[in-house]
């Protein structure tokens, strides 16, 4: 299997895959001094800015390298098997995403944290966005 | 592992007897993708009715005679 196999679709996840997973790690990088003890560096969100400005450009450049290279698929509409492809990997993550904010609220309940931490809801819709893409590029490949 | 929808069909056979039709043509007359064609061929995705009976159509032949279910009943 190389990137040439790969249909439109395929390789626009791929790149939003790979833009996120850079996100997340940037924003992993950013909240590592909270769990060093330095609370106070998770109050700074100018550095949450510049991550999603990064991957806004990570974005753009990596669908542009695509779309030139497929530019007949790229302009084409979604038939009905990437259409299901799509709906069925959103209906994953919104269930990730989900159970990540129910248990992160009954946590916070539970020990008494009376603050939504903006990184923690951040990081768990990167990485229900992560599963997104994953679950697109799985059933492109398995069936669907 | 690849997943195996329980209906079969014969579109390979079929675009080979009509002038060794490619499946990019047939994804272009459908208004499909050439993926989507191959992963109906290799049954991994069950088409809607509205496609089957297009495909049928294409081949000039009845619904049963490209698909045929093979699951238990």
């Amino acid at each position: 299997m190389t990137l040439k196999d790969l249909s439109f679709r395929e390789k626009s996840a791929l790149v939003t895959l790979v833009a996120l997973t850079a996100l997340l790690i940037f924003t992993l990088n950013i909240i590592w001094p909270f769990f060093s003890g330095y609370e106070e560096a998770i109050l700074e969100m100018k550095p949450l800015w510049g991550a999603v400005i990064f991957f806004i450009v990570l974005q753009i450049i990596g669908h542009s390298v695509v779309a030139a290279r497929n530019a007949k698929k790229a302009n084409a509409n979604a038939d009905e098997r990437e259409k299901l492809i799509v709906l069925k990997s959103n209906f994953y993550a919104s269930h990730v995403l989900g159970f990540v904010v129910i248990c992160y609220l009954g946590i916070s309940m539970l020990f008494q944290i009376p603050f939504l931490s903006i990184y923690f809801v951040f990081i768990a819709f990167v990485v229900a966005e992560m599963i997104n893409c994953i679950s697109q590029l799985i059933l492109f490949q398995r069936g669907v | 592992m690849a997943k195996q929808i329980p209906i079969s069909n014969n579109i390979k056979t079929l675009r080979f007897l009509n002038e060794e039709m490619t499946q990019q043509d047939l994804a272009e007359k459908l208004g499909l993708t050439r993926q989507t064609i191959a992963a109906i061929e290799q049954r991994k995705y069950s088409p809607s009715l509205e496609v089957a009976f297009k495909i049928a159509k294409i081949f000039d032949k009845s619904l049963e005679e490209v698909f045929r279910f093979e699951g238990i009943d």
